[in-house]
């Protein structure tokens, strides 16, 4: 219970007042003559409650922050008020260790770190995750003693590795290790996947817990990251493996020259080599892009994109498409299921040996400046269309099976065993089903009807003819469930029909209703089994709008 | 029930509940036993203590906050959490109201409202050219343009996010 009747907004508003170290001059007017005269608040205040306030900043807040005044300058360099940002880049040992600089050495550090990531950001693919959202949930513990520890770049599809790029070293490898108990854990080192190549960005991609990388003299390497046992690498020797590989770096650097093929490095390494996939250095450097069950997709001197097969432990060089693709192409194998007949063979060499490339390739997507995804056939490298999207995705994700990943502005849908694609850019979205009654698949637009604000709707395709069958999309609060015809005959379109009350809609509680579920068309009845249970029979002809009950 | 009594005179009785949630007057309790008399708080004015305790008032079943808990560690990450509903509609967007409260939180010893202040202090920094930051902050530029090319120069590297 509090008794008093005057509060703070009492404090007359065009009078001098002051309390303890801060002190204002209020004025009415608001002229730009007259604007009101403060003192610097910030600076008035405790240092200690400054290099609070200043501790919330992010390093970019922090860069700005320090142009603003002299004395912001002085209050920004603070050791102190940096710390937390260091805390947060470096990992807490490495950011301790900085304590014992000076103020611009302090300041140095941080931009040297922000440089890095930069530096690391720009030269990973962007279908490396970048774990700022996640980062509230993994407590990234340095075990390096004053080396610093790098940030997490990339979950392993299985998310039970983090990967992180080290340029002229090769993929780190850490696991997450949960504790006896299994209350807590803890990040563990578990091996390097290295390179020799003293490249300015390291490039790998993942499938499972399978991870493709260059390797020696630019040679493409699968390694398969589930081979080591857990191992609890004390500090010592996490620090020592650190140091050394440092060491290793520089003597490498002061011994080479510009014309020398890098050479391998030492550094042993725990993880299975799955298969190496020879690669002509002069040529230029294959970088991987996407990596598959069977297959592996490398770009190469932004013109090159090749389709390898890489099957029972041999590979082989499918097709190689020659296009303009930005540095940054993004490429993903779709893992649509075709029909048998689709899959091929190839051979290699005059043996015997004959790799079999088998239906886990469907197509494969290609984002290229601008605004466009290009979709090529994944067996032979036809290309099939291209989609013009409403804005420049930054990155190309796709989904874990089930799961929808959503990143800026772009997301991909995977339904099970690769049934639906979805994708998104800005307004425009589009959708690619399973069709076994085509020879090719085709990608529908999606009308803006049919999207949710926070995400893709949940749609029941019904059976029809192959000219056109229904779809349903399920209701929530801000959007109505709807009834859209799917024309499967190009130009592939979901057309409207309109909203749909509850009881029409079919009884489906999973995102891929049993087949004998679904609703029918047949054709001028439209058979729907509701959430009542109840089978209802509407009279429907997409150009009469709605169905009406029979 | 316990007296507080503000730098002007301000009197305000509160539940020792709603009072021990600052440090300040917690120790001064634990320390006596109890008080007959109000406890004087010289470095906050009434209206200050006025939203102080009604911050405290809200917060009172919150968990306690232990003295050691309280003490700060500067190496530690700042967790960006959201700011509970109440809360920014407590505190508001007025920075003379805020520093207020700041300095009130900081003298009490509470340590949660420190944290709210300067978190909502730090929002009104995050994102914003320095000139913004100026205009909102009432600073002037006292770089000359000399320095002023050489700290854009070296703070480059934040602005390519």
């Amino acid at each position: 219970m509090v008794t008093a009747a005057t509060t703070i907004q009492d404090a007359p508003n065009d009078s001098t007042y002051s309390r303890g170290t801060i002190k204002y001059i209020h004025k009415k007017s608001k002229s730009h003559v007259e604007r009101p005269i403060r003192m610097d608040a910030l600076q008035c205040l405790p240092m200690d409650i400054t290099l609070r306030i200043l501790g919330y900043l992010d390093y970019a807040s922090l860069a700005r922050a320090r142009q603003v005044c002299r004395g912001w300058e002085r209050l920004v360099t603070h050791p102190s008020a940096l710390l937390p940002c260091l805390f947060a880049l470096q990992g807490p040992a490495s950011a301790r260790s900085c304590l014992n600089q000076r103020r611009d050495g302090m300041w140095r550090e941080l931009s040297r770190t922000v440089e890095r990531e930069q530096r690391l950001d720009r030269g990973l693919p962007h279908s490396w995750m970048t774990l700022e959202d996640e980062r509230r949930e993994i407590w990234w513990r340095a075990q390096g003693g004053s080396s610093p520890a790098p940030q997490p770049r990339q979950f392993t599809t299985t998310k039970d590795c983090i990967l992180t790029g080290m340029p002229g070293i090769g993929v780190e490898v850490w696991r997450w290790m949960k504790d006896e108990g299994g209350k807590g854990g803890r990040i563990c080192w578990q091996g390097l996947c290295p390179t020799s190549l003293d490249l300015d960005r390291v490039r790998a991609c993942t499938e499972g817990s399978r991870l493709a990388v260059i390797g020696d003299h630019g040679n493409l390497v699968i390694w398969d990251l589930a081979s080591p046992e857990s191992t609890y690498p004390d500090e010592e020797e996490l620090h020592e493996s650190c140091a050394s590989r440092k060491r290793k770096r520089r003597q490498e650097k002061l011994t080479k020259s510009h014309s020398d093929v890098p050479r391998a490095s030492a550094d042993p390494h725990p993880f299975r080599k799955i298969l190496e996939i020879p690669c002509d250095i002069a040529k230029g450097v294959e970088y991987p892009i996407s990596l598959r069950e069977t297959a592996l997709l490398t770009l190469r001197e932004k013109q090159y994109l090749t389709l390898w097969s890489i099957q029972d432990g041999g590979s082989k060089r499918i097709w190689s498409i020659k296009g303009s693709f930005d540095e940054h192409a993004n490429a993903l194998l779709i893992p649509l299921h075709m029909p048998a007949s689709r899959s091929i063979r190839v051979s290699r060499g005059g043996g015997s040996y004959r790799p079999s490339l088998k239906h886990s390739i469907g197509q494969v997507l290609v984002h290229a400046q601008p605004n466009t995804v290009h979709i090529y056939q994944g067996l032979t490298g036809e290309a099939l269309q291209v989609l013009r999207l409403g804005s420049t995705p930054h990155s190309l994700y796709h989904s874990h099976r089930d799961a929808t990943l959503t990143h800026r502005r772009l997301s991909w849908y995977l339904g099970k065993e690769g049934e639906e694609v979805r994708i998104r850019g800005g307004q425009d979205n589009y959708t690619i089903h399973r069709d076994s009654s085509s020879e090719k698949a085709h990608w529908f637009q999606v009308p803006a009807e049919m999207i949710q604000p926070t995400g893709w709707a949940k749609m029941y395709p019904g059976h029809g003819s192959k000219e056109r069958d229904v779809v349903f999309t399920s209701a929530n609060d801000q959007l109505p469930g709807v009834l859209a015809i799917r024309r499967r005959h190009p130009p592939c379109v979901y057309e409207v029909m309109g909203p749909i009350s509850h009881d029409i809609l079919p009884d489906m509680d999973a995102p891929w209703c049993p087949m004998d579920l679904a609703p029918v068309l047949q054709g001028d009845h439209l058979i729907i089994r509701n959430i009542k249970s109840q089978i209802l029979v509407f009279s429907f002809h997409p150009d009469k709008g709605l169905p009406t009950r029979v | 029930m316990v007296k507080l009594t503000s730098s002007d005179n301000q009197t305000f009785e509160v539940e020792r509940k709603v009072a021990e949630r600052s440090i300040l007057t917690k120790n001064l309790l634990e320390d006596v036993g109890g008080y007959d008399q109000a406890i004087p708080l010289p470095n906050v004015t009434g209206p200050v203590l006025k939203r102080v305790l009604e911050y405290c008032e809200h917060h009172k079943d919150d968990a306690a906050v232990d003295a050691e808990e309280a003490e700060d560690d500067y190496s530690q990450p700042r967790v960006n959490e959201e700011i509970e509903p109440w809360d920014r509609d407590f505190i508001g967007s007025k920075q003379e109201v805020i520093f207020e409260l700041i300095l009130a939180a900081n003298y009490l010893d509470i340590r949660s409202l420190l944290e709210l202040g300067c978190k909502v202090i730090a929002s009104q920094i995050k994102g914003k050219t320095p000139e913004q930051i100026r205009e909102t902050f009432g600073i002037v530029n006292d770089f000359t343009p000399e320095e002023e090319e050489r700290v854009k120069r070296e703070n480059a590297w934040g602005e390519d996010s």
